[in-house]
């Protein structure tokens, strides 16, 4: 769904855009309205904690002024504008997964990808993340979570799937939210 | 520090090495472009000058050789196919010959008349045998023509050769560049594909990378292109005596920084001109060559 692989075969749409067919320049634009944290976070460990987040705007041309301004308030929501400055390296795990989190969001993406984000965050980090996640879906954006984490499909009962050994054993229906996804 | 670096591609660190070797591929990029243009006006020369001109010997059998020239050259004044005819004063040829003759030369009476003309390019051309056959028939004629047409193929070749070297240095700095953009690419492999998984376009990272190959090619192309033109320059002024005789009372080696920069200044300006843009051209070169080569690279990215 981040695009990193084309289908082989048949089609598939994502924000409105068939992946297969367009053109290398309208995928990187799809990229864009995408948000990801992925699970090895894919920090730069050349750039500090700003410029990590920075980089999607920065990519999409957003100005200086704006970025900053962005990136202030969103560290101050996770907690990490102290490290500002800190390079990956000097940060502990559940930072860095904040870090990457700071980064998905930063753009405001249309659609958001977390591969299990709560993985590194202490359980009051992990429901808060989870509470943001959950008020950007009722901003519009869609959200789809990869997890192990029983704990939280049970908290938060949207429409899921199961995969075992990559194949899909379970759908449950929206109990709530109809239309979300997570 | 970050603030220059804000896209992480980080490019600065691993590709000096390509400035020596872009410079050393720029210097003999000079150099045959010094020996083009020394080729080239060695032929144009030899194409508007040595081959238009003949040399008259007439022997001075019965003692009227001077006065039979002063009459040949009367009558070949008048053709439209000549444009000048000049008979060698007799001191002249005296020195022409005195390697061969020694200090008998000095003392010889019955030495030929020297005569030299220069046909005009564009005239019809003069029957010059039928001309010596009547009033001049025991001369002999040496014609310029035919050993210029063999010297202009040699000035040819030698421009051809030259283009040869200057193409090879194209296709070295090519070379150099691709490979010094392929080992970025490996080494910067995981951040590209993490720029590009963050929506940045092929061309964001190709241009960054290739304006990179631009500055490294620009750099090497100037410290090569000034060791090439500073070669060319002592080349120039060590041959200087043999092309102008008015040089030969110069000293070899300048004594002073004015004396340096007169040998540098003394290169034709035309070729100054080429020189400087030897490094734009390495410059063009790499940023193309770079760009295409990120380009297709990209390609194995979804």
């Amino acid at each position: 769904m981040h695009l990193e692989v084309l289908p082989d075969e048949g089609q598939v749409e994502i924000l409105g855009v068939d992946v297969a067919s367009a053109k290398r320049r309208q995928r990187s634009l799809l990229r864009q309205r995408i948000g990801f944290i992925p699970q090895d976070l894919r920090l730069l460990s050349e750039l500090d904690v700003f410029d990590n987040i920075a980089l999607p705007p920065r990519l999409s041309g957003t100005g200086a002024e704006t970025i900053d301004l962005e990136i202030r308030s969103i560290l101050e929501w996770l907690g990490l504008s102290h490290k500002k400055h800190a390079r990956p390296e000097e940060l502990s795990g559940g930072e860095r997964q904040r870090v990457a989190i700071a980064r998905a969001l930063v753009m405001r993406p249309a659609l958001l990808l977390a591969d299990e984000p709560t993985n590194a965050l202490a359980e009051r980090q992990g429901w808060q993340l989870v509470d943001a996640l959950q008020a950007l879906s009722r901003a519009g954006t869609t959200v789809i979570v990869a997890t192990h984490n029983e704990a939280l499909m049970r908290a938060a009962p949207y429409p899921a799937i199961a995969l075992e050994n990559g194949r899909l054993t379970v759908v449950a229906p929206a109990a709530q939210g109809e239309g979300e996804t997570q | 520090m970050s603030r220059s670096l804000s896209d992480g591609l980080h490019l600065g660190r691993r590709d000096h090495g390509l400035v020596p070797v872009i410079a050393a591929v720029a210097a003999i990029a000079a150099l045959a472009l010094g020996g083009w243009s020394a080729a080239h006006s060695l032929s144009r020369e030899w194409e508007n000058g040595a081959a238009q001109r003949v040399t008259l010997e007439i022997p001075d059998v019965d003692g009227n050789a001077r006065e039979t020239a002063g009459r040949l050259k009367a009558v070949l004044q008048s053709d439209p196919g000549i444009a000048s005819i000049e008979i060698m004063p007799e001191e002249r040829l005296r020195e022409l010959l005195q390697p061969w003759l020694g200090s008998a030369g000095k003392t010889l009476t019955d030495l030929p008349v020297v005569l030299t003309l220069a046909r005009k390019s564009n005239a019809p051309t003069t029957d010059l045998p039928l001309i010596l056959d009547t009033v001049a028939p025991s001369t002999i004629v040496e014609e310029n023509a035919r050993w210029g047409a063999q010297l202009l193929l040699l000035g040819r070749s030698l421009q051809a050769c030259a283009w040869l070297a200057l193409l090879l240095a194209g296709f070295a700095t090519a070379g150099v560049t691709t490979l010094s953009v392929r080992m970025t690419l490996h080494a910067r492999r995981r951040t590209i594909e993490i720029l590009h998984g963050f929506g940045a376009t092929d061309s964001l990272v190709a241009q960054r990378i290739a304006w990179r190959s631009a500055t490294l090619g620009l750099s090497g192309g100037i410290i090569g292109t000034l060791l090439g033109g500073a070669t060319l320059a002592i080349v120039h002024r060590l041959i200087q005596p043999f092309l102008d005789h008015q040089e030969a009372s110069l000293p070899l080696w300048p004594h002073n920084m004015s004396g340096w920069l007169s040998v540098l200044t003394a290169l034709p300006s035309g070729f100054f001109e080429s020189l400087f843009c030897v490094p734009l051209l390495v410059a063009a070169l790499s940023f193309v060559v770079a760009l295409t080569t990120v380009h297709l690279w990209l390609r194995r990215l979804a």
